[in-house]
């Protein structure tokens, strides 16, 4: 009972601590069991029950995931179910145990070979893994043979599960089934499907571990922390302690939380404010909504690019973001075109390696360079507007000139969809993104000529102190409060306003509590988002009145340092309102 | 009996979801659904056939269906493949 830490990126928070379950290994037998002859309609008799009760386990948990996650997540089990009562693999099973004389269980285990060699000969990746479904479906009505068993342990009892990978059938599967108290893989990330999913049910999950699978058996006690992305393996009771400790904070706070995700967005005095979420897939709208997300601030349209071989078609856009659309409507969704280029350059490219790629041909500077790419986005994107409830928003401009290119851009894509006869709303907004200093600085001037503007703070503000903040060597310099940003920011929120125009910012500072609050004092309404940050930023501006924030932002304006600044707003709001920044504990961690 | 060669147009191919579209149909028909290629001959009632025929985009196969409502069944299975099985496309 070796004890040891393993890290790795914390996907969905939380805390859990159970027992191991490795993803269950298939059980097949290695044992050639034969029967006698006249047993052998007594054998099918057991294979018949076996079949019956997987055919019924297998429509409850269709049924269960169909009302939990919907059709897309449940139609896999449609063909489970189909494979079930395929008429060769059951003519298969029977000649093993009428002809061959075999016993269910090496019946099965043969006829389950034979279809592994088979898919095995397929050289297309995607159907060649479909013999997974073949051994799930088979593994089922093996373990079925034994109707008298109590309940499996890998069906009753709560576990942890522990695997390399997770393919989304699985995931859907074995996540919805109510016993899995927390998920850690060796691969994945924050985006994978396994992850949101996590999230979506409350799960606590930790991936990227790269070896769990190797440092762990079944039966191990293990503490998975999806917080602080960590997983203890056989922890000692003081160490135990610590993490239930951890875990009821925890625990208490979220339920704090969700009480506030249902509560109106407004100031103590009265004045309103709309959270949005920043997402990046059409299935995380619900979470969102679910944590109090009144829209979607930033839908980030990248992953859409790597998710094939090939640069994605019009259709492969459209049918992503008319499910955005149509999933948030009405509430609005604001989609971002591809803010790509430098180092995160797109796979099907060969893009020249830039000497200074944050500098350099990215985002809009791509779009209007790649004018074909760009054509295929802005046309799914006005397609999936039929909703009316979608906003185009344009990301790193410099300068006003690619405005003007990109509505013109935009009106040749609507004259087109016209004569085509295709349908779009005609009054979509158009946004631009404020994140590099020079556009800051005439803001003014671009409001005039959009329809709302959305500052994008991370880049603004490490391009306008010139900190790459990912640079621990200077990371130190990067300071949201800094003098100099907040009358930039100032500058930015005051021209929309004049403008008449909305303004956003999806930046971190949306999602941090002194600078939200350093935010609504200048002015801001929207505050886009991470999802899982909006329970906390409403409950800081809930226990605040805009009054007061407006009054300590007056001063700070006045103030040398960021230090200052960060100390003045801590006391002030300390001084009126004593328990809005009470978190009931630190979490979660950023 | 009635032979019809057809090419998969939808991008995905004859993969699961449309296996299970195609296998769905073709039991509604009380004809028997023998779908071939390349020289190798399926069930086309049996999801496992069909997905290991390994019919990936553009691929060719043969429908051969024969039975009394025979016309009706390579009229309807035609359709949904060319439909390209209501993938967005």
């Amino acid at each position: 009972m070796d004890y040891y830490r393993l890290r790795g990126t914390g996907v969905s928070p939380g805390i859990a601590i159970g027992e191991v379950r490795l993803t269950e290994k298939v059980v097949f037998s290695a044992r050639k069991e034969t029967i006698l002859a006249d047993k052998a309609s007594e054998e099918l008799e057991r294979l018949e029950a076996a079949l019956k009760r997987t055919r019924k386990q297998l429509v409850q948990i269709k049924e269960k995931i169909r009302i939990k996650l919907g059709e897309d997540h449940s139609f896999i089990f449609e063909a489970h179910l189909l494979i079930l009562k395929d008429k060769s693999l059951i003519l298969g099973l029977r000649t093993k145990i009428e002809e061959d004389l075999f016993r269910s269980e090496w019946a099965i285990t043969q006829v389950h070979n034979h279809y592994m060699t088979i898919f095995d000969s397929i050289s297309d990746d995607y159907l060649n893994q479909r013999k997974y479904d073949v051994t799930d479906v088979l593994s089922k009505v093996y373990l079925n043979l034994q109707p008298t068993d109590a309940p499996k342990r890998e069906d009753g009892t709560d576990s942890v599960l522990v695997a390399h990978d997770l393919l989304p059938s699985e995931a859907a599967s074995r996540l919805s089934r109510g016993n899995v108290l927390a998920v850690a893989l060796d691969v994945g990330g924050t985006t994978s499907h396994t992850a949101i999913l996590a999230r979506s049910l409350n799960i606590p999950a930790v991936m990227g571990l790269r070896d769990i699978t190797h440092n762990v058996k079944d039966g191990d006690t293990l503490i998975v922390d999806g917080i602080d992305g960590e997983v203890i393996i056989n922890p000692p009771l003081a160490i135990r302690r610590e993490f239930i400790g951890k875990k009821k904070k925890y625990d208490d706070y979220r339920q704090e939380l969700q009480k506030t995700a249902t509560l109106e967005a407004r100031t103590l005095d009265g004045v309103r404010f709309t959270p949005l979420a920043n997402i990046e897939l059409p299935e995380e709208v619900k979470v969102a909504q679910s944590m109090g997300a009144e829209g979607i601030g930033l839908f980030r349209s990248e992953f859409i690019y790597f998710q094939s071989a090939e640069l994605p078609g019009e259709e492969d856009h459209f049918r992503i973001y008319s499910q955005l659309a149509q999933q948030a409507a009405p509430l609005p969704v604001y989609i971002r075109t591809i803010d790509i280029g430098g180092e995160k350059a797109l796979p099907q490219m060969q893009i020249e390696k830039e000497p200074n790629p944050a500098l350099g041909l990215r985002a809009i500077r791509f779009s209007l360079r790649e004018r074909k790419i760009f054509r295929i986005q802005i046309r799914a994107i006005l397609r999936a507007s039929v909703t009316k409830n979608v906003s185009i928003l344009i990301p790193m401009i410099t300068e006003l000139e690619e405005v003007q290119e990109v509505k013109i851009l935009l009106r040749e894509a609507q004259d087109e969809l016209r004569q085509e006869g295709i349908a779009f709303d005609e009054n979509i907004p158009l946004g631009v993104m404020i994140e590099v200093p020079a556009a800051a600085a005439i803001t003014d001037k671009i409001a005039r000529e959009v329809d709302y503007l959305s500052i994008g703070t991370n880049d603004l503000i490490q391009y306008y102190l010139a900190v790459d903040r990912s640079n621990e060597l200077v990371s130190y310099l990067f300071k949201p409060l800094h003098p100099s940003v907040l009358r930039l920011l100032k500058f930015i929120i005051d021209s929309a306003r004049k403008a008449g125009k909305e303004v956003t910012v999806c930046g971190e500072m949306a999602a941090d509590p002194l600078s939200a609050i350093v935010l609504l004092g200048l002015g801001l309404k929207n505050f886009s988002m991470n999802p899982i940050f909006i329970p906390r930023i409403k409950r800081v501006l809930r226990s605040i009145e805009y009054g007061t924030a407006r009054k300590i932002v007056h001063r700070a304006l006045t103030l040398k340092t960021a230090q200052e600044i960060e100390e003045h707003i801590l006391e002030s709001v300390l001084v009126k309102h004593p328990t809005a920044l009470l978190m009931g504990g630190e979490y979660p961690s950023a | 009996m009635i032979t019809k060669a057809v090419t998969i147009k939808n991008k995905l191919g004859l993969h699961a979801r449309a296996a299970v579209m195609l296998v769905n149909l073709a039991n509604r028909f009380e004809s028997s659904v023998k779908i071939e290629k390349d020289g190798s001959e399926i069930d086309g009632k049996s999801i496992l056939g069909i997905l290991t025929l390994a019919a990936t985009q553009r691929s060719q196969i043969t429908l051969r269906i024969s039975g009394r409502d025979e016309g009706l069944a390579m009229e309807a299975l035609v359709d949904l493949i060319e439909a390209r099985f209501q993938e967005e496309e």
